[in-house]
């Protein structure tokens, strides 16, 4: 969804950003996104399917007792035929029943709604770092003239890109928390201090709104480290971009005009910006789904009790409720999330989502 | 001489070629230059850097310099083989999808389930999507291969009905069906080799993409497992010393991951730029032929 910027805006193009054409847009956009979500529903249906041999005999070992075996199987409904299957799971998807964990022995969907502010928590503070740091940065380097300031964005963007997320975080522990001792070691989101009352389940929002200062202070210390190596690892791509956008705007004619009739800087400054903004919000929403990924490794390594770490113990005791779960849950979060890219897309740009290019 | 080849091929190309080079001369050459085996005890336990052990020992009293040196060989050939894989799925799907969208009953309906196909393939973050099939079909080289393919096939198949949609557009394609040729021999014969090129430097950073993933996925237990030497295994297993001080274990796997990737991604942004830096090498015979007659 990249397009070339248009003019800069003007006074009848904010007042065509109703929220009517935006309800409109979202709604035609809907379908896709519902025929998205059954396909990859159905996706991770056939994906637990795949597991070679008896599922069964994978969850209870190979000393199981036959009695035993026959049981998992009719928890899991596979003594049913396929078909019978498949449409149990559907209603039960629909209904938010997603099975039960083996290891948690709770509902996969209470596991999950448990521990999903924790890494959104995480993944989103380090999208905003990322974002806070990447587009000033790259529009700083688009506005000056300096010697090798493509090999320094180019460098940053192939550092970040090859160096391995959970080694980075082992890296930055090590030199933080175990060497200099000026952050927490990876223990989890506050250590072992008694955490707010759970409104949101966001430690940080959840300590503000008890006014407990302490523990926001320690959430943020806690919070620290793993969101520098997302933030490290995850940036380069938006750094390039917004880098990138920046020129590319630069070298709309308005800039120029703007600078010969003696326009503040300021005000130029807002529009370029706005022009830059749709590449940087693409990749944004590319950046925001890999962070979900790379959160799995890093929230293991911090011992962070969100839904990533949950995954990883999933997969080591064969729980496959609990993965299914997952992977349903992160297919869901990039929909939305593209969804959202393609709004904030139809803000900026009028031009786009008129008919014949949806 | 290496002047002379960063002109020709661009400085980027060079350093990513040798980097590479030099990454498969290792692997190849490990039994023979490494100090000791890749799963051989020392005896001597989280030693330290030495001039015995230059880059320490781990937990278990293998050599980490040995063990680094033999890590390519498995994530070498695993990024390696699940690419080359997802790229030979992926160019007739991308063929297919570009050549036919929009055109006839059967191919438009081809090319529309290929393409919701990959829709919902990407609906899932990489990762996640990589870490789900490697859990359920169970961890392994073999396994590994074969789900991080399925992953990447993809990009492949997006990257080559790209270049396909624009190039269909082209008069050597109008041209050959006057000639009385059928779409789907055009699409093989003369379209798809010249959409190939831009596709072939997509596979070198895949590479780098999928020994990441591999790594990944070994750290997590749900690769290679213990004790075969893999860079991210030996991440894992270094992991445990970082709170008593033993850095060693983990640090020069690690480095050596990211330097690996970093060459796979510089050859590939240099083989990227190259069709700007002139010459018409990789355009097919059919297509050259065109651009004469029709200028």
């Amino acid at each position: 969804m990249t397009t070339t910027p248009a003019g800069p805006a003007t006074g009848s193009v904010r007042r065509r950003l109703g929220l009517g054409r935006l309800g409109r847009l979202v709604a035609r956009r809907a379908r896709f996104v519902i025929i998205q979500l059954a396909g990859a529903a159905t996706a991770a249906f056939f994906l637990i399917r795949l597991v070679p041999g008896d599922p069964a005999r994978v969850i209870a070992g190979p000393a199981a007792s036959e009695q035993v075996l026959a049981a998992i199987r009719r928890h899991l409904g596979l003594d049913q035929s396929l078909p019978v299957q498949y449409w149990t799971y559907l209603t039960n998807l629909v209904r938010g029943d997603l099975g039960d964990s083996i290891t948690t022995g709770q509902p996969v969907f209470d596991d999950l709604i448990q521990r999903v502010p924790a890494t959104l928590e995480l993944i989103s503070l380090a999208m905003l770092v990322s974002l806070l740091l990447g587009i000033p940065l790259g529009f700083a380097m688009a506005r000056r003239r300096l010697r090798g300031k493509g090999k320094v964005i180019f460098g940053y963007a192939m550092f970040s890109g090859s160096v391995p997320d959970f080694w980075l975080a082992l890296i930055v522990a090590f030199i933080f928390a175990y060497t200099w001792g000026i952050l927490p070691p990876p223990i989890g989101r506050l250590g072992f201090a008694t955490p707010p009352e759970r409104v949101t389940g966001f430690l940080t929002v959840d300590s503000v709104l008890a006014w407990d200062l302490g523990t926001l202070w320690l959430a943020l210390q806690h919070l620290a480290l793993p969101v520098l190596t997302l933030t490290l690892v995850y940036s380069g791509l938006i750094v390039k971009v917004a880098n990138a956008a920046s020129e590319q705007a630069m070298r709309a004619g308005f800039n120029d005009l703007y600078a010969s009739v003696g326009i503040r800087q300021a005000l130029t400054n807002r529009r370029l910006v706005r022009l830059a903004l749709p590449p940087v919000a693409t990749v944004a929403g590319i950046t925001y789904g890999f962070l979900l990924g790379g959160s799995v490794l890093v929230e293991q390594i911090y011992s962070w009790g969100g839904i990533g770490q949950y995954a990883v113990t999933a997969l080591r005791s064969a729980d496959f409720a609990a993965l299914q779960g997952f992977i349903v849950l992160a297919a869901v979060f990039n929909i939305v999330n593209y969804l959202l890219v393609d709004v904030v897309l139809w803000m900026v740009d009028p031009r786009l989502g008129r008919k014949g290019s949806a | 001489m290496i002047r002379s080849s960063i002109e020709r091929y661009g400085a980027k190309t060079v350093w990513g070629g040798a980097i590479v080079g030099l990454l498969i001369l290792l692997a190849l050459l490990a039994p023979v230059i490494s100090p000791f085996g890749s799963e051989e005890l020392t005896g001597e336990l989280l030693a330290a850097p030495s001039g015995e052990f230059p880059f320490g020992t781990d937990r278990r009293g293998m050599d980490v310099l040995s063990r680094t040196l033999h890590a390519p060989r498995v994530d070498l050939t695993v990024g390696l083989a699940a690419t080359l894989m997802a790229f030979v799925i992926g160019i007739p799907l991308g063929t297919i999808a570009g050549m036919f969208e929009d055109r006839g009953r059967l191919g438009g309906f081809s090319a529309q389930v290929i393409m919701r196909g990959m829709d919902v393939m990407q609906a899932f973050p990489v990762f996640v999507f990589a870490l789900a099939l490697v859990a359920v079909l169970g961890a392994g080289p073999v396994n590994l291969i074969l789900g991080l393919a399925f992953v990447n096939t993809p990009v492949f198949v997006r990257q080559i009905r790209t270049g396909i949609l624009v190039l269909r557009e082209e008069p050597f394609v109008e041209a050959a069906t006057i000639a009385g040729w059928s779409r789907l021999r055009i699409a093989f014969r003369h379209v798809l080799p010249n959409a190939l090129g831009p596709a072939a430097s997509l596979v070198s950073v895949m590479i780098g993409f999928s020994i990441l993933l591999t790594a990944g996925l070994s750290f997590v237990g749900a690769g290679v497992r213990l004790p075969t030497a893999e860079w991210g295994v030996m991440i894992s297993e270094g992991s445990n010393q970082l709170g008593t001080g033993e850095w060693w274990p983990s640090l020069f796997p690690g480095l050596s991951l990211a330097f690996t990737i970093f060459g796979f991604s510089l050859l590939g942004e240099g083989l990227r730029e190259a069709p700007s830096r002139g010459g018409s090498g990789t355009l097919s015979r059919s297509h050259r032929w065109a651009e004469r007659m029709f200028g």
